[in-house]
């Protein structure tokens, strides 16, 4: 054998061993557990009685706590939602684990989780040591409104809270039909909404925010963009010329002064005073959205619906 | 010397077309000889002070790349070597991420803290690097190798708290005009043509510098006043474009090699070519920033890399020369 071909050899055998090794899949899936496709694709063995997740995105934090807030044991240090998880941090039923991109993985091996739930490809790097430990770790990386719902039943029926899944997602899409036969009669307004102050930051097109906003009957003027959120400048604002601006609301003091910064008093919303201020939360990727519908709604036509 | 006015010609001919392009292309259509009040406001208030802007950053940075490149005897300088632009990301990431504010109504808090961070760097590094009561060139670049280091991990402490700030530090760190107004250029367009004139005044003496420490003693240049006076000089340029624009790569260290290239390694004509140029490359790059992908603005640092670099490239191909360093 040629000194070439026992190197290939060595090396197909090293990688085989690593594959079994690291992998440890080729069998089946025990009676007490299920196999779920995660949002990258991947096939995750996961316990039927999920009893300890461990969330590392406080979107899917906030979808677990909505079905059985008491199965999550640990969230990161971004998750502000629902009321019951804030109460359930602080009073140490959750432990923070840290962000989405610098966990403590001690820690979460110290939960000793049976669900991991992460992001998509950009936690990655934290996923691999987790998965070859064996956890059982599995992507929800929802794309856009229609991903959020699906992500949001399949979590139910992991959780074996299908129908209170059902539940409340009926009541948001009932909730939303009333909303949308109420305001349907409703001239649709021309919004310029922004993020950042300095440089200023919109929202565009796919966007969460560019959902809630054309939801609530508003035309995102930078619904053109090709990026959730991006750079804008005063004079594109100009050219648009929204009939309302809306700010998140840290940006009360940049708002005030607009009126005397030069360039802004060319815009429509501006000359009629038209400015709304909302908080960040209520464009947050959420299946709970309709509260940040009615708050815009009730910007842009000054009523409540 | 012909050669030298004919180059200054087409330097002057390329400095008004890139200045018309900037204040002619916008979102909004205006003819620049038949104004509106609208347009008059968006010519006078937005497009003029965003051009002058990049305009004296522009100048301002490569002029102090010009100056290290010649000051350090090292092609590889630019005008964040001194540990200028962490100082810098420091006082932006602090203003961001803690919510300071300016204590002076002219500053944004970014634009303030990120002076001041730059300025802090500046005294630790020139603390650091003097030694006996003299600057040594060698131990300026440790000294702001360090601070540079130290800053940066501070940089990365306060990005780990960072939520929804980290995409406004972000762009601060790719640089750019698209909030450029009067209240933000006013400090370009005062402070960076005192800095160049100074630069101009002793450009003979970096000169003479160029041939050693023992030749320009020698010739009664006070060598280590002048390496003090430029190395000052170049690093409050680079932190008063800093603080206007944010991080912009490049300028700093494309530009005064491309001047060396054609017009060769005399400072007296160096510095300032390249600061004609590099005003003029950056109001270019910017006007090409505000429209490659509207209606969203791209961070103009990413342009002066991507259309900078290739010409810089191509450059290096052709010239077999040393550039005098």
């Amino acid at each position: 054998m040629s000194l070439w071909s026992r190197i290939s050899a060595a090396g197909a055998s090293a990688v085989i061993s690593f594959s079994l090794f690291s992998s440890g899949c080729a069998r089946l899936p025990r009676p007490e557990e299920r196999t779920f496709i995660d949002d990258l694709g991947y096939p995750v063995r996961v316990r039927r009685d999920v009893k300890r997740i461990v969330s590392l995105l406080p979107s899917n934090s906030e979808m677990v706590c909505l079905l059985d807030c008491e199965r999550l044991k640990g969230g990161t240090r971004y998750d502000r939602f629902p009321e019951e998880l804030v109460r359930r941090v602080r009073e140490k039923e959750i432990e923070i684990v840290g962000g989405g991109f610098d966990p403590s993985l001690e820690k979460i091996i110290e939960i000793s989780p049976d669900l991991i739930l992460v992001n998509g490809p950009s936690q990655q790097r934290v996923t691999l040591p987790l998965k070859r430990m064996g956890f059982p770790v599995f992507s929800l990386y929802p794309q856009d409104m229609d991903g959020i719902r699906r992500d949001f039943l399949l979590l139910g029926e992991i959780l074996d809270r299908e129908e209170k899944a059902r539940r409340i997602l009926a009541d948001v899409e009932t909730g939303l039909g009333d909303f949308r036969r109420r305001t349907r009669r409703n001239v649709k307004k021309r919004v310029y909404l922004q993020t950042w102050p300095d440089p200023m930051i919109t929202v565009g097109k796919n966007s969460m925010s560019q959902w809630i906003l054309d939801l609530a009957g508003g035309i995102n003027i930078f619904k053109d963009m090709p990026f959730d959120s991006g750079k804008v400048s005063l004079e594109w604002i100009i050219q648009r010329d929204p009939e309302v601006l809306i700010f998140v609301d840290s940006q009360r003091e940049f708002a005030e002064r607009i009126r005397e910064l030069p360039g802004w008093r060319e815009i429509n919303g501006v000359q009629k005073n038209h400015i709304c201020f909302i908080e960040a939360v209520h464009l947050r990727r959420t299946i709970q959205f309709l509260d940040g519908v009615k708050r815009i709604h009730q910007c842009l036509f000054g009523t409540v619906s | 010397m012909r050669r030298i006015s004919l180059s200054w010609l087409i330097l002057f001919f390329f400095f008004s077309l890139s200045l018309f392009l900037a204040l002619s292309i916008g979102p909004v259509k205006i003819s620049l000889f038949a104004l509106s009040p609208r347009d008059q406001t968006i010519l006078l208030n937005l497009r003029l002070p965003r051009a002058l802007s990049s305009f004296f950053v522009g100048g301002g940075l490569a002029l102090s790349g010009a100056v290290f490149q010649g000051l350090f005897r090292n092609p590889l300088a630019d005008s964040y070597l001194l540990g200028i632009s962490s100082g810098a990301s420091l006082g932006a990431a602090a203003a961001l991420v803690l919510g300071f504010t300016s204590p002076l109504a002219m500053f944004t808090g970014v634009s303030f803290f990120s002076f001041l961070g730059s300025l802090l760097a500046l005294s630790l590094v020139f603390y650091f690097g003097r030694r006996d009561g003299y600057f040594s060139v060698f131990r300026l670049l440790l000294s702001g190798l360090g601070v540079g280091l130290l800053f940066s991990s501070l940089v990365a402490v306060l990005m780990i708290m960072a939520e929804e700030e980290l995409r406004a530090l972000i762009f601060f760190f790719m640089g750019g005009f698209s909030s450029a107004s009067w209240e933000t250029t006013w400090m370009a367009i005062t402070l960076v043509p005192v800095c160049v004139w100074i630069a101009f005044y002793y450009a003979r003496e970096l000169n003479v510098l160029l041939l050693g420490e023992e030749t320009a003693l020698s010739s009664g240049v006070n060598t280590r006043r002048i390496q003090a006076i430029y190395a000052i000089l170049a690093a409050f340029l680079t932190s008063i474009s800093v603080s206007v624009a944010g991080l912009i790569g490049f300028v700093g260290l494309i530009i005064p090699h491309m001047v060396r290239m054609v017009f060769g390694a005399d400072h007296r004509i160096l510095l300032p070519v390249t600061f004609l140029l590099g005003g003029t490359f950056l109001i270019l790059c910017d006007t090409i920033a505000k429209v490659v992908l509207a209606p969203s603005e791209l961070p103009v640092g990413v342009v002066t890399s991507l259309f900078g670099v290739p010409v810089f490239l191509y450059l290096l191909k052709k010239e077999r020369g040393e550039y005098g360093l």
